[in-house]
């Protein structure tokens, strides 16, 4: 049996009294597209704090690519790229030299960060302004630089916090591209999103988080079986997420104070 | 509508105390409340709060003994009727109230009131909260104690004065005040844009290198200028001072030394009544002016970036990489250690390259130890110094200007500080990192004094070099060792883009790193001090170097304690720098 990319076994992390993510136990197999998802703090950038090294579990067992954090982190944290909930990019630098500046930290070497780093921004079409300074790019072209500097040492696991956020369609089209290629090429994509569309699109296998607790875990086609629904209808990701966590009854309460 | 507060279907009243913005007052208040009281739930908040009172106390000490030694100056020049000296004390303010908000400038992140302009807010509540928001900044409490001084010992000589000249400095202290948000407002503007923020640097660096070459033409060299009672001023230049002196009455310290001049001769309300406070009242209105037309803009939306400029509309194609990215090969430790170096001493450089604030930070303390060494120019002896001190003193000075940089090393990461725990990167390589790169630039900032000192009073004696040298070597890794520990305990968030939005910060960050300072001054002051008056300063070569040999292992230890801090507090630490303002 293949060792899984990601397994977690009674994953926990409290913060005092509230538990944002209960005895998670997850299993995603190495060169799945496995989207993560589950409502506004459920818990996923949690999970996805954890997985990469930025949160300490309070307790549960986790592992990547078989191996635990600790003596090994650095090893690890090598093969994982992260586009992180905050994007974690460098205001005050231009894109090509925070991404110089990454693909140094990863362990690239300077001419191999350089090409690489001309590639990407080639690539994002982020090449165009080479002066131009990070905080004064759009909300979209910092997502595409995020994403750029989290390939760039070409990581076989990639973890994407709501990649897709404020994209246009264009940028989205390219980072869609850039994504199933790298499955194509062997790699592991953990995302989380709340464009369940594109979840439906790119993922291959889907877990739901809710209140911390996974309530789903699965293939599309398992999660549908697992959702009532009325015959010969095939119903979309929005319905089985809505199904699964609740909500799908819209409040029809009205707030009387409001025009 | 009763508990809704301001009734919403009632028209807005246009007051600034009106009550729809008496709540909203009310909300900020209570807002700067809850973010007091929230900071509190940490221990580390506790400590801040401590930290900032004692920063008050001790503002408030050096305000008073400001004021005592301003009432003293004014009860002095008043009881000898000698008005016409008044103007220096009145200019004393004036320095202080704006030159010590620029040397004090700290990039740490304040509450942006620029939040407020998605609400109903009147411009003109707008107005009186920015000129409100730092008025118990170091230089207002200065500025405010010094001439409560002054008002102290002119009314103690002349209590008819008192009331007009009560009234006379309300004027001034609001003049003050009003300019210095005015400078900060518009340095802000043309910093926010590239091209401007070139220009204005070019401009400041330039202001600073002639007031550098105006101090060694100020004093010439001439000691027979001195024996002919001109105190080292060139003739030519003492026309300059006597022409000035004409002159610096039209500017708004002048004229209210002016105008305090007139009703100390004529007596009692004459001051009020004169063309000079009329002039005041004028140079108040125009920097009022000024103050809207910047906060004007900024109430109106204005952004203070580039901005993204508009895109051409074209058919964007998806180009392939041309090669596939791939993991590199594993690194040995030591060559993965040096890339990081490597890596974030290049990200440092180009940061700093273009932040004038920063390079500001670094220059702006040669100013002064080009004064210092004047002082001790050509063997004078002043306050029981010798000149054996100097090189070190200059020194000591300079290295002041990088500890602000220095105690809080991740403050202008902001959220990328994330990248250090998501890399497969050490934390002290990173630390290691930073250290190096200020070491060298502080390096070459002790040549640089160690070049202006030796060309302005000689080559220094051995004895001073070496005692210097090692001096530097001692302190160096004292003031790494604290900032590195201080950088993962207490850190803050820079803003690099906006100087005039500064404010509080870390007061732990910023009290502990004085005390730092202060105990490695004092313990080189102490064994440097006595010898040199001994005339054995010889004997400090071996101490400092034995001193410095503890430091730099204290340095080292530093760097592994400080990642092991930072890995413990990675969740606090990342939350610091992610957190909304």
């Amino acid at each position: 049996m293949l060792t899984p990319a990601i397994e977690t076994r009674s994953l926990t992390r409290k913060f005092g009294d509230f538990t944002a993510v209960d005895n998670l136990d997850l299993s995603v197999a190495g060169g799945q597209f496995f989207g993560f998802l589950g409502p506004n703090g459920a818990g996923k950038s949690t999970t996805i704090k954890m997985l990469t090294g930025l949160l300490e579990p309070t307790s549960g067992e986790m592992y990547i690519f078989g191996e635990r954090f600790g003596a090994n982190a650095l090893e690890l944290k090598r093969q994982i790229g992260v586009v992180p909930e905050g994007m974690a990019l460098q205001g005050r630098l231009t894109a090509s030299e925070y991404l110089n500046f990454v693909g140094r930290m990863y362990g690239l070497d300077k001419a191999t960060t350089k090409m690489r780093a001309e590639e990407l921004l080639d690539f994002m079409q982020l090449a165009d302004e080479p002066k131009k300074l990070i905080t004064d790019f759009s909300h979209g072209m910092q997502k595409k630089l995020a994403l750029a500097a989290a390939v760039i040492h070409g990581p076989k696991l990639l973890f994407l916090d709501e990649p897709f956020e404020g994209v246009d369609a264009i940028a989205a089209r390219m980072l869609k591209i850039l994504l199933t290629g790298m499955i194509q090429k062997g790699a592991t994509i953990f995302l989380t999103s709340h464009v369940l569309e594109i979840v439906e699109r790119l993922c291959s296998h889907v877990a739901i988080i809710h209140q911390g607790k996974l309530v789903a875990n699965g293939s599309l086609e398992e999660l549908r079986a697992g959702v009532p629904s009325a015959a010969g209808e095939k119903l979309t990701l929005e319905q089985i997420f809505l199904g699964i966590v609740g909500g799908g009854e819209a409040n029809t309460q009205e707030l009387s104070w409001l025009a | 509508m009763a508990g809704v507060g301001v009734d919403p279907t009632e028209p807005v009243s246009s007051r600034l105390f009106g009550s729809l913005a008496r709540a909203q007052y009310a909300a900020v208040l209570a807002l700067r409340w809850r973010l007091l009281v929230n900071s509190l739930r940490s221990s580390q908040g506790a400590f801040e709060l401590g930290a900032k009172i004692l920063s008050v106390l001790l503002y408030l000490s050096i305000g008073f003994s400001m004021a005592i030694g301003f009432g003293f100056g004014a009860y002095g020049m008043a009881s000898e009727g000698e008005w016409k000296l008044l103007p220096i004390l009145i200019w004393g303010v004036f320095v202080i109230w704006q030159v010590l908000p620029i040397l004090h400038i700290s990039f740490k992140q304040q509450f942006d009131l620029n939040i407020l302009l998605r609400f109903p807010v009147r411009f003109g509540s707008f107005f009186a909260l920015t000129l409100l928001f730092g008025i118990s900044d170091p230089s207002t409490i200065f500025g405010v104690l010094s001439l409560l001084g002054i008002w102290l010992g002119i009314s103690a000589v002349n209590s008819a004065l008192a009331l007009p000249l009560a009234a006379l400095f309300l004027l001034y202290a609001a003049f003050n005040i009003l300019l210095v948000r005015t400078v900060f407002a518009w340095i802000d503007r043309w910093l926010a844009q590239r091209k401007t923020r070139e220009v204005v640097s070019v401009i400041f660096f330039a202001c600073i290198l002639s007031l550098q070459f105006f101090n060694p033409v100020w004093y010439t060299n001439d000691t027979n200028s001195m024996a002919h009672g001109t105190h080292g001023l060139s003739p030519a230049l003492l026309h300059i001072v006597h022409v000035t002196s004409q002159y610096q009455r039209w500017l708004p310290p002048g004229a209210v030394g002016m105008a305090v001049r007139l009703g100390g001769v004529n007596g009692g309300y004459a001051l009020l009544l004169s063309q000079w406070t009329a002039l005041l009242v004028a140079y108040t209105l125009v920097i009022v002016a000024l103050l809207v037309l910047r906060l004007r803009a900024e109430f109106r939306g204005e952004i203070l970036t580039d901005g993204a400029p508009a895109r051409k509309l074209q058919t964007q194609v998806v180009r392939p990489l041309r090669q596939a990215i791939e993991l590199p090969e594993a690194q040995t430790a030591a060559d993965s250690a040096r890339g990081v170096v490597i890596a974030v001493i290049s990200k440092e450089l180009s940061i700093m390259k273009r932040s004038a604030p920063i390079l500001y930070t670094i220059i702006a303390p040669l100013i002064p130890c080009l004064l210092l060494a004047w002082k001790f120019m050509r063997g004078a002896v002043v306050a029981g110094f010798s000149s054996p001190l100097v090189m070190p003193a200059c020194i000591a000075f300079t290295l002041l200007g990088f500890i602000n940089l220095i105690s809080n090393l991740f403050g202008t990461e902001g959220v990328g500080i994330q990248l250090y725990f998501m890399a497969p990167v050490r934390l002290r390589s990173v630390l290691l990192a930073k250290n190096l790169f200020y070491g060298a630039l502080m390096m070459i900032e002790v040549v640089v004094v160690g070049l202006m000192v030796s060309l302005r009073m000689g080559l220094p004696h051995i004895d001073s070099l070496l005692t210097t040298i090692f001096w530097v070597l001692f302190a160096l890794p004292c003031y790494y060792a604290a900032g590195n520990l201080l950088s993962v305990q207490f850190p803050y968030k820079m803003n690099l883009g906006r100087i005039g939005k500064r404010g509080a910060g870390s007061q732990a960050n910023g009290l502990l790193s004085l005390l730092v300072q202060m105990v490695v001054t004092g313990i080189g002051a102490s064994v440097l001090v006595p010898l040199a008056l001994l005339g054995r300063l010889w004997i400090a070569v071996p101490i400092l170097m034995l001193l410095a040999v503890g430091a730099i292992v204290l340095w080292r230890f530093s760097l592994s304690a400080a990642e092991k801090i930072a890995q413990q507090r990675m969740e606090k630490l990342t939350g610091i720098f992610a957190r909304a303002d």
